[in-house]
């Protein structure tokens, strides 16, 4: 599919001079910088084995997805929802509301719950009836993730799904699009995170994640529209029942398309033109299997011509649509061009060059320092416009970049809690035991609600929103707990020999003299870890920000109550204490 | 102004968990001189936020009201009873699992503010407790939080417990550029190191290497001096004071750990807890049910904490609820209610002008409410929250400043 926009830009002259030719750094450190960019982190030994592949045969087998990847693909066949389609992932996993009429259908009695009991009596429920839960497909969504962040040796891929993932954002606190979420990642992020600008642009445009998180599915042309000229429409209009649902439009996805997605906040666009957008996108909505199925039904049945139907449920509905003249941008958009419009209008988004210097500016942020160059925004700027949006293209344009190798991108980006467990598992070349893992409740206890960042901004990208006092606590809880073997579901096997040699180990290509004198002191103070030994695990409910559903994590008997007389070792061996300094110190953070 | 290492050798005297006479450490301190720098006489203002939008009209319901009574039969309160409204003033009466409350009000300290919430005509959680959060209705592209900016307002030097949310991740509220802790439990953000921290300290004070390196140092010795200012057993072992007893859950536990910062005077000048679970579309309940229960968490989890304050430190916190939006006066076909507009938020404070219900709540007839269904807004959030911030933490500069973009009228509560 994009594999031949990514061939043309991979097939172009291998490079005589290694790209950070005048930086002052050796293949070592440049391979090290390459690695804490460009994936989650350095295996033991990678580095090395970087080096002697060559930096540029190891970004070019990132891009082509050449790895063989079949440990990762293994480790995730313990997650079923992963092979399921949309339907039957929808069948499978059930909300806890129509879990709750399932059971007053079947004369379970609600009535009192102060006590808990009707609690238990709608878990009594689902253990009855055999039930897998809402839930269930959320602790696999966030398992897969940091399961394919730690085993997938196709890194870049992993790095670039959780960019793009980031910057179409959608969040499991949305209680309607949450279901589809695995789907928005796995059928529209990841299959598009290497290719093109466009492509993943009109799919998440039409995924039901997005289409529910940012109220598209409900927006429809004003029944008093001039232009609503359609039979259908008007019918439903005066048929509608479920009066909470208004006609009207929803301008909610139209103004963050142009906002967020696309323009940027100063893209040149006004109310007028939200307003506009919203108009041409009514009728983009989603099949629904499970709300509102039967009235979708008959809409379905009564105009049969007129639907389109695509991937993932989307549907475009010609009677919701506002068929009339549009004008976006000083673009007119003739009127009944039905579906075909919106197409039109994500091609013309994708390739205002407003876009392209968004998108350049963020990949920019995220590759080489929190405040890049104007210069390197502008060079990034005209690759994503002259590869048509080629995420492939930028990589290898930074990759190229003096920016990338400079003193001020170094060391300068700040990981954030899914890039610092992570790095930590690998560096230590950890493993996983799936589907157990702990790793997202520390993640969440970090600041990074995985899947759950609730604005549709997506997490910023800077140092400072992951770095605060609070945060930095559970990074230093995270390390110890790893490095004890007291992190539920991994297990990392720790580095033996002196400290000098562990910590050129675990942060490799780091100029280390300096970091290493505190790092000396604080094993050299006994009573630090006399008192340390006592950090505590994240209790067992992982509340989330916006008021989603919860998360827990299967218990299998004790472990996870706070209970730190029996959570940590009374005595640390000297390679947790090593390990767990270095996993805690200022120089592991930075990436 | 303070020095941090002033700070810690004040606080390292009296902190730690021991007792002396059974009074627990943190209460000793009190007696003690604060710390060098922290003032000790500064106001605090505590804020509630509860998610998924409670019903106002349950909460705080007009005595009698046909037109209310025909559109939700089921979920009317009788004006009096065991089981009826707790009369409010002429007008009002409060749920009946909101009796603490109702004691707060007659007493003059707690104020309702009726019909309240957000200009944007928005319905959806996620966009309206965003504006609620920012302080901006209707834009999206502001980044701080607007409990953010007021602590920013203040003027003062930051300090660890300058602003706390007692929530796993940082709230929009609080999101900024102030410094501020999200803890979720304060049991739980120690490294306990005791002593030890001071190699975590030094192990970050010497971060080295641009402005990466300069962030890590500063934010790594904040987070380790926090952890050695409170210990996990003061935070066990603390006894709320006069005979206060918090209720079980979540709520109650933040407010209790804020009380416990408050008394522990850290510095602690906002405080944000947060309260879930208010989005009753279903089986809402009357004086019993969802609803109810819900509601009497919070009425006595908000008592034991003005109970166990008692009357020194009352005289500095003002407290806040804030819910995104309110419900649809009608009830709905599963006996719960959809999302609606305008809601009702407390007030409590000794500076608050209570035992009043302020705001305009007009007649329930269909053409009187918002879109023929709702209670309208009538009360812009920011008429609120600005009078509370303001007037109670004794902000710099004008409402202008707190939300961006608006000069609206002060409602005149505190």
């Amino acid at each position: 599919m994009k594999r031949y926009a990514l061939a043309l830009f991979l097939s172009l002259p291998c490079f005589a001079k290694t790209p950070y030719e005048g930086a002052n750094l050796n293949s070592y450190q440049a391979a090290a910088h390459l690695l804490s960019r460009f994936s989650y982190g350095a295996t033991p030994g990678q580095v090395e084995a970087v080096v002697h592949q060559g930096l540029d045969r190891w970004l070019e087998e990132q891009l082509q997805l050449r790895a063989d990847d079949s440990i990762c693909q293994q480790s995730l066949r313990a997650y079923p929802a992963l092979s399921m389609d949309l339907k039957t992932m929808d069948q499978t996993y059930i909300g806890t509301p129509q879990i709750k009429k399932m059971a007053m259908d079947a004369g379970v009695q609600f009535k009192d719950p102060d006590s808990g009991k009707d609690r238990q009596a709608l878990q009594q429920f689902v253990r009855d009836k055999n039930l897998q839960t809402e839930r269930e497909l959320l602790r696999q969504l966030l398992a897969q993730k940091v399961t394919r962040a730690v085993y997938t040796k196709n890194q870049l891929q992993e790095v670039m799904t959780d960019f793009w993932f980031n910057h179409f954002n959608v969040s499991r606190t949305s209680n309607t699009a949450r279901p589809y979420i695995l789907s928005y990642e796995r059928d529209v992020i990841r299959p598009n995170a290497l290719g093109d600008f466009r492509g993943l642009l009109g799919a998440t445009a039409k995924h039901p994640a997005m289409l529910l998180y940012l109220n598209n599915a409900q927006s429809m042309a004003s029944p008093e529209a001039p232009h609503l000229s359609n039979f259908g429409a008007r019918q439903m209009a005066m048929n509608s029942k479920n009066k909470k649902q208004a006609m009207g439009l929803n301008e909610n996805y139209a103004r963050e398309l142009m906002e967020l997605h696309t323009l940027g906040v100063d893209g040149g666009y006004t109310q007028k033109d939200v307003t506009e957008v919203a108009r041409v996108l009514t009728g983009w909505t989603m099949y629904s299997d499970r709300r509102g199925a039967q009235r979708m039904e008959r809409m379905l049945e009564r105009f049969p011509d007129q639907v389109e139907s695509g991937q993932n449920n989307f549907v475009f509905l010609p009677f919701l649509h506002d068929s009339g003249t549009k004008m976006i941008l000083g673009n007119s958009f003739p009127a009944g061009q039905g579906l075909a419009e919106g197409e039109h209008l994500l091609d013309l988004l994708a390739a205002d060059p407003h876009t392209a210097n968004r998108i350049a500016r963020k990949f920019a942020i995220r590759f080489i320092c929190d405040e890049p160059d104007q210069a390197t925004v502008a060079q990034l700027a005209r690759v994503f416009q002259s590869s048509n949006g080629s995420s492939a293209a930028m990589v290898k344009a930074i990759y190229n970049s003096p920016a990338f190798w400079s003193q001020q991108s170094l060391r300068a980006k700040v990981k954030n809690p899914l890039e610092y467990t992570v790095s930590s598992v690998r560096i230590l070349g950890g493993q996983l035991q799936t589907p157990e893992t702990q790793l997202p409740i520390w993640v969440e206890r970090m600041g990074q609600n995985m899947y759950g960042c609730v604005p549709p901004t997506g997490y910023p990208d800077r140092s400072e929103q992951w770095i605060s006092s609070g945060t930095l606590v559970y990074r230093v809880n995270f390390a110890f707990a790893l490095a004890s073997g007291k992190v539920r579901g991994v297990s990392v096997p720790l580095p033996q020999g002196k400290l000098e040699k562990v910590a050129a180990s675990v942060m490799p290509g780091r100029p280390l003299d300096q970091a290493l004198k505190p790092v000396k002191a604080t094993l050299n103070n006994s009573k630090f870890f006399e008192s340390v030994r006592t950090a505590l695990p994240p209790s067992e409910e992982m509340a989330s920000g916006g008021g989603g559903e919860k998360i827990r994590v299967k218990s299998k008997g004790k472990g996870m109550q706070p209970d730190p007389a029996a959570s940590m070792p009374t005595n640390f061996t000297e390679s947790q204490k090593v390990a767990g300094v270095l996993l805690s110190c200022p120089e592991f953070q930075r990436r | 102004m303070w020095t941090r290492r002033a700070f810690l050798r004040t606080s390292g005297l009296s902190v730690f968990g021991m007792t002396l006479g059974g009074v627990p450490a943190f209460l000793t301190r009190t007696a003690n001189a604060a710390p060098a720098g922290i003032q000790a006489k500064r106001p605090i203002l505590v804020t509630i936020f509860q998610r998924g939008a409670m019903d106002g009209l349950m909460a705080v319901q007009p005595l009698n009201d046909k037109d209310l009574a025909q559109l939700r039969p089921g979920l009317l309160l009788p004006p009096s009873g065991e089981n009826g409204l707790i009369q409010l003033d002429g007008r009002f009466g409060i749920h009946p699992r909101g009796n603490a409350l109702a004691d707060l009000y007659k007493q003059g300290h707690l104020a309702v503010v009726h019909g309240i919430g957000s200009p944007e005509k928005n319905r959806s959680h996620f966009d309206a407790q965003d504006y609620m959060e920012t302080g901006t209705p209707g834009v999206k592209s502001t980044q701080s939080g607007w409990l953010n900016r007021a602590v920013g307002l203040t003027g003062h030097e930051h300090s660890a417990y300058q602003a706390v949310a007692m929530t796993s991740s940082m709230p929009r509220s609080l999101s900024g550029n102030i410094p501020a802790l999200a803890v979720g439990n304060l049991e739980e953000f120690q490294v306990r190191a005791g002593a030890g921290a001071d190699s975590l300290e030094s192990l970050y004070a010497q971060a080295t290497g641009g402005k990466t390196g300069q962030l890590l140092s500063k934010r790594g010795t904040e987070a380790f001096e926090a952890t050695k200012v409170l210990s996990p057993d003061n935070i066990r072992s603390y006894r709320p004071a006069n005979g206060a007893v918090y209720p079980a859950g979540v709520l109650a536990r933040g407010l209790r750990q804020v009380a416990q910062l408050i008394k522990t005077e850290v510095g602690l000048e906002v405080a944000f807890v947060e309260s879930n679970g208010w989005d009753t579309h279903v089986a809402q309940g009357t004086a019993q049910g969802n609803f109810a229960r819900l509601f009497g968490e919070l009425s006595n989890s908000i008592a034991a904490f003005w109970q166990d304050l008692g009357p020194d430190y009352q005289q500095r916190v003002t407290l806040m609820t804030m819910t995104e939006f309110g419900r649809t006066v009608h009830q709905n076909g599963s006996n719960g209610t959809d999302h609606g507009r305008g809601s009702c938020m407390f007030v409590l404070g000794n500076d608050v002008k209570g035992g009043k219900v302020y705001g305009n709540v007009g007649a329930f007839a269909k053409d009187a409410l918002e879109d023929g269904r709702d209670l309208p807004v009538s009360t812009d959030f920011r008429s609120l929250f600005s009078d509370v911030a303001t007037n109670h933490l004794r902000l710099s500069g004008g409402s202008g400043q707190l939300f961006p973009g608006w000069s609206g009228p002060s409602l005149g509560v505190v």
